[in-house]
Formats: structure tokens, C-alpha cells, sequence
């Protein structure tokens, strides 16, 4: 075995068991090979800044930036209150509402973790209010978060785009379909276990009933429901590209907040700013640092070795997107998402690629995987979010959430063998 | 030392040139989008907008990256090192080595992007709108990975070595 090869993989996966900041394992196994092969150490450093020197990327900070304007700027709180008016009446209907108010928040923001908390931080205090068990509370609330990634825009879709050279556009349309598939099957299964658990309890909280009540939440809302018309609708129609809709769903929300709702001061702003910071610095500087990395694996041909050990296990595209399935769903337990994207898909992207695959419709596989991540423990991050906000611990969300976790499977399978419910609307808008 | 006042006004004081630098990036960022979205509406040539909002986020990704270090606050799989972090010993080793690790990264980057900002000044990389030596951006990771070693060392008395925990992205 070569130095560079034990570096890989011998170094790299004991730092990360280690618990070393992902972004410092990816840097140091770089660097070690590139120490090991002699390359200049300068064209290692030039690498990781080229890392992020692409223009696409810039959406990234901005969708996260705009996410956390609107949730300091009250829009979450109008978009809650639209969907618990229309369906309130209805009774154990608050998961639903929060599924339904999810997939509306995911079409603004590109967060998973992000969604879950802002929606959840509302209907999870309400849904235990109103007798709803907390642990099917958090459970709702952090499976409902996991459609930020997929519903676009979607951050992961961006990282995703950038490293398998697939349009980042045409990703953002294939995700709709998935996407309302899923939310309307989550929603099913919400409302399901509320009659299961006997949650007989009707919303009183969103005031007087009928259409003139709804009509007047929808107009004091509409500054926050014209939001993912400006975004979807403006990457759609050719007007913006991704990354200029990003910058106008910054500009809008904070306008928004400031100006219409008045509800984003300045310190709420710093709050706003500061998160923003601290999450795109993390992980932005594990997307320069891995592209080091990703440099490494080409160099040492690993997908070409991976690729005669699937064809040896699999003969068709099916068998390996299954195979590939597998061990998504095994890495997502351990590996922080957007880290296993970043990770995985320079070594996945040519293996589907040489099997015929398409690498948008694998794109939604990768991302509905994400999705089941965010809620498999011990790292599933929106399982932490909710049941923080629900003030549980999280082994107890573990039965709770399994329900929704069948669902999704059932959802990624039936994505993985029908390419079509990916691919049809980006074949169809082009 | 641990209650120097010395130490907390320099940690303040890097603290503070971390996050005023980031508010100041992201907002050049997106305000020379925005114009670039206005002038493209209205018909002016200004075609430096997009190299400016390049170069203002490529500076920004180090500066984050280091506030989000000063915060403890790191992507990572924490499983099986807050498993070992169950006893004293194991987690004094587990965090000294994190620690290691993490300082190597950043020495090393750090020193490599300060030797490309000097090569830079003998074989400048020129851009094409704003007539800027992009290898300049490279004082962007050397100083800000810099402050985030400062930070760490000056953190140790507190044993605050490690990273606090896995950030939802």
C-alpha cells in the first residue's frame, strides 16, 4: 500500500472518528499526500481557496442569510398562521399543518435543520398546547424540516450541482415533484398517527372561522407569500440566475421584515447576520478544503476502482442505485449531510454516470437520502433540533419518528425506480 | 492568565475584527449582486459587479470559517469521539488530539497562503475587470486562520480546546 493510499484510507477516516473538524481531516489527508508525492505544498493551499472560487456558490450564504432574516423577521409566523387557519378546523390537523407550513418554508429557504427549527419552534409549543404527545410533536416537526432540502432552493442541490456538473436549474425543477410527493405522503402519515393517538383537539388559536378570515391572513401575509413566487418564479421564468435570486430573497425578506412587518430591529438583525456566519463559515470552508480532496481521489482513480467493484456485485443501473442506496443510508447515520454530499459525490457521480444514470435524477436520490439522514440517529441533526425545542430527549423521538422514516423510504424507493418523477419537469421546461 | 484582562481585550478585540470583517463581506456581496441585477434591468455596462461580489465572498468563506472556529462551532462526526469522551482520560486525549489536528490544519494553511501572497507579488494573477493580483486573497486565509490560532491558544487556559459540537447546516 502507497503512502497516499494509507493516507486515504487510513488517515482520513481516523481523524473523522477522531472527531476533528471535517473541514481540518480533508485539509491535513491533502496535504499529507500531497507531502507524499511531492507536490508543491502551494499548489495544495491555491487548491482549497480555487475550492470556493466559483460563482454558483455565492447562493449558498445568501439562501442561508435570507432564511434567517425571514424566521427573525416574522414572515415564519404569517406563513404558520395562513396554513393553521385553512386547516385548524380539522381536528388532531396541527401535523399536517406543520408538514404543510414545512413544505411552504422549504420553498424559501435551503436548509433542512433550518426549516425544522423555524416552523417547529412555532407548532411544536402549540401542537403539545393542544394535547398532541410531545415526542409526535418533535417527530413532525423535524420530518417536516427535512423538505428545505429537497423542495427547492436547496443548498445541498447547489454543493450537489457544482461537483457532479449538473444545472443547478434543472435541479431545482426535478426537485418540485419529489418534493410535493413527499410532503403530501408526510402529511398523510401526520394526520394518521394524530387519529391513532386520539388527538380529538381543533386549533381555536387562528380566531374567527370562514373564507373572510383566511382572505384577511392571506392579504396581511402576502409580503411573505410573494417570497417563493420572486424566488421559484424568478429562477424559473430565465429572469434571475440562481445565485441572483438568492440575492433578491435576501433583499426581499429583509425589506419585508424591516420595513412592512417591523419586526426585524437591529439587534434581531445582528442575531440574523451572526448565524449566517457561523453556518456558512463552517461549512463553506469544508467545500474549499474538499476540493483537495476530491483532487486526491481522482488522482488515485478510487471511482474507476469503485466502479469494477459495483459491476462485479450489480449488472444493472437498478441493482446499483440500490447498492448505492445501502450505503448512503449507512454512511447518512454517521456523517453529517452536507459533508457526505461533499464527500461522496465525486466518487458516486462517474459510477452512476458509466451505468447510464442520470445525473439529475441521482441528484434527487443523493438528496432524498439527506433527507432520511437528518432523521436516523446518532447524527440525525433535526431529531437534536426538534426535540430541543420540544424539551425531550431524543431517545424518545427515536418511535415516534419511525412512521414518518417508512414513509420516506417508501418515497426514495419509489424515486429510485421511477426516473421520471424527477426528470419529467426539467425535461419538460427546457 | 485565565482572567487576564490583557487576554479577554485581545480576544474581544479579535472576536470583534471577525464578525464586523464578515457583516462588512456579505453585505458587499450581495449589494454588488443587487447592482448587477439593477444594471442589467436598466441597461448599464457595469461588468465589474460580478468579479467584486466573487472576490468580496472568497475572502468572506475564511472569515466566517474563522469566526465559526472562534465559536467553537465546526462541522464533524461526534459520535464516536463524544462515545470516548466519556472518561477523563480518554477525553484528554481525544480533545489534545483534536486540538493538534486542528492547529496543523490551520499553521499549515496558513503558512502556505502567506508563501502564495509573496509569489503572488513576483507572478501576479491580474483580473480581468478590476485589474486585481488575486493572489492578494490569499492574506484573507493567512490572516483570519491566524486570528483562529491566536484564539485557540489563548482559549487553552480555559480548556476550551475542542469543537462544541456539530452545527446544523
Amino acid at each position: 500500500m502507497s503512502a497516499t493510499q494509507l493516507s486515504l484510507a487510513v488517515l482520513f477516516p481516523a481523524l473523522l472518528v477522531l472527531g476533528v473538524p471535517i473541514y481540518a481531516a480533508l485539509g491535513l489527508t491533502g496535504f499529507a499526500v500531497a507531502y507524499f508525492t511531492d507536490s508543491p505544498m502551494l499548489f495544495a493551499s491555491q487548491t482549497i481557496l480555487n475550492g470556493v472560487n466559483q460563482y454558483p456558490l455565492l447562493a449558498i450564504p445568501a439562501f442561508i442569510l435570507a432564511g434567517n432574516l425571514m424566521e427573525q423577521g416574522g414572515i415564519t409566523r404569517h406563513i404558520v398562521g395562513i396554513f393553521r387557519h385553512m386547516f385548524g378546523h380539522i381536528r388532531g390537523s396541527l401535523g399536517m399543518v406543520t408538514i404543510f407550513a414545512c413544505m411552504f418554508f422549504a420553498a424559501i429557504s435551503g436548509s433542512g435543520p433550518g426549516t425544522a427549527a423555524a416552523i417547529g419552534g412555532i407548532m411544536i409549543p402549540a401542537m403539545i398546547r393542544y394535547g398532541y404527545p410531545p415526542a409526535y410533536a418533535a417527530a413532525v416537526a423535524a420530518t417536516g424540516g427535512t423538505l428545505g432540502v429537497l423542495i427547492p432552493p436547496s443548498n445541498p442541490m447547489i454543493i450537489y450541482g457544482l461537483i457532479a456538473n449538473a444545472s443547478i436549474r434543472d435541479l431545482f425543477i426535478a426537485g418540485v415533484m419529489p418534493g410535493l410527493l413527499i410532503g403530501l405522503a408526510l402529511a398523510g402519515v401526520a394526520y394518521g398517527m394524530a387519529r391513532y393517538h386520539r388527538v380529538e383537539t381543533i386549533d381555536s388559536e387562528v380566531g374567527g372561522e370562514g373564507w373572510k378570515r383566511l382572505a384577511w391572513l392571506v392579504w396581511d401575509g402576502k409580503a411573505a407569500l410573494a417570497l417563493p413566487v420572486l424566488v421559484l418564479g424568478g429562477i424559473y421564468s430565465g429572469i434571475f440566475t440562481p445565485v441572483e435570486a438568492s440575492i433578491m430573497a435576501v433583499a426581499y425578506a429583509f425589506l419585508v421584515g424591516r420595513f412592512a412587518y417591523k419586526s426585524l430591529e437591529p439587534a434581531k438583525l445582528k442575531v440574523a447576520f451572526e448565524r449566517t456566519h457561523m453556518i456558512s463559515g463552517a461549512l463553506m470552508i469544508v467545500v474549499a478544503c474538499s476540493t483537495l480532496f476530491a483532487r486526491v481521489i481522482t488522482f488515485e482513480r478510487i471511482p474507476q476502482a469503485l466502479m469494477t467493484a459495483f459491476s462485479t456485485q450489480a449488472s444493472d443501473a437498478v441493482g446499483v442505485l440500490l447498492l448505492i442506496n445501502l450505503l448512503l443510508l449507512i454512511i447518512g447515520c454517521f456523517m453529517e449531510t452536507m459533508s457526505a454530499i461533499i464527500i461522496l459525490t465525486p466518487i458516486l457521480v462517474p459510477l452512476v454516470k458509466s451505468f447510464g444514470i442520470d445525473p439529475v435524477h441521482f441528484g434527487m436520490i443523493l438528496i432524498v437520502n439527506v433527507e432520511i439522514a437528518f432523521l436516523t440517529p446518532p447524527l440525525g441533526v433535526n431529531l437534536f433540533v426538534a426535540a430541543q425545542i420540544a424539551g425531550i430527549k431524543i431517545e424518545k423521538m427515536f418511535m415516534a419518528v419511525l412512521p414518518f422514516l417508512l414513509a420516506l423510504l417508501a418515497m426514495l424507493a419509489l424515486i429510485t425506480l421511477v426516473p421520471e418523477l424527477s426528470l419529467w419537469l426539467p425535461r419538460l421546461l427546457r | 492568565m485565565r482572567n487576564s484582562p490583557l487576554r479577554e481585550t485581545v480576544l474581544h478585540a479579535l472576536g470583534w475584527v471577525q464578525v464586523w470583517t464578515s457583516h462588512f463581506l456579505i453585505c458587499l456581496t450581495v449589494g454588488s449582486l443587487l447592482l448587477q441585477v439593477f444594471s442589467r434591468e436598466v441597461g448599464w455596462q457595469v461588468d465589474w459587479t460580478e468579479e467584486l461580489a466573487r472576490f468580496s465572498f472568497l475572502v468572506m468563506v475564511f472569515t466566517t470559517a474563522s469566526f465559526a472556529s472562534g465559536r467553537m462551532t465546526h462541522l464533524r462526526v461526534s459520535v464516536f469521539s463524544d462515545f470516548a469522551s466519556r472518561w477523563a482520560v480518554s477525553k484528554w486525549i481525544v480533545e489534545k488530539l483534536q486540538l493538534a489536528c486542528i492547529l496543523a490544519f490551520d499553521g499549515l494553511f496558513c503558512w502556505y497562503a502567506t508563501a502564495n501572497v509573496i509569489e503572488g507579488f513576483r507572478y501576479p494573477t491580474i483580473s480581468p475587470s478590476l485589474g486585481f493580483n488575486e493572489s492578494l486573497l490569499f492574506i484573507a486565509p493567512a490572516s483570519f486562520f491566524a486570528i483562529a490560532i491566536v484564539q485557540r491558544l489563548l482559549r487553552l487556559p480555559d480548556g476550551a480546546d475542542a469543537d462544541g459540537g456539530v452545527l446544523p447546516t
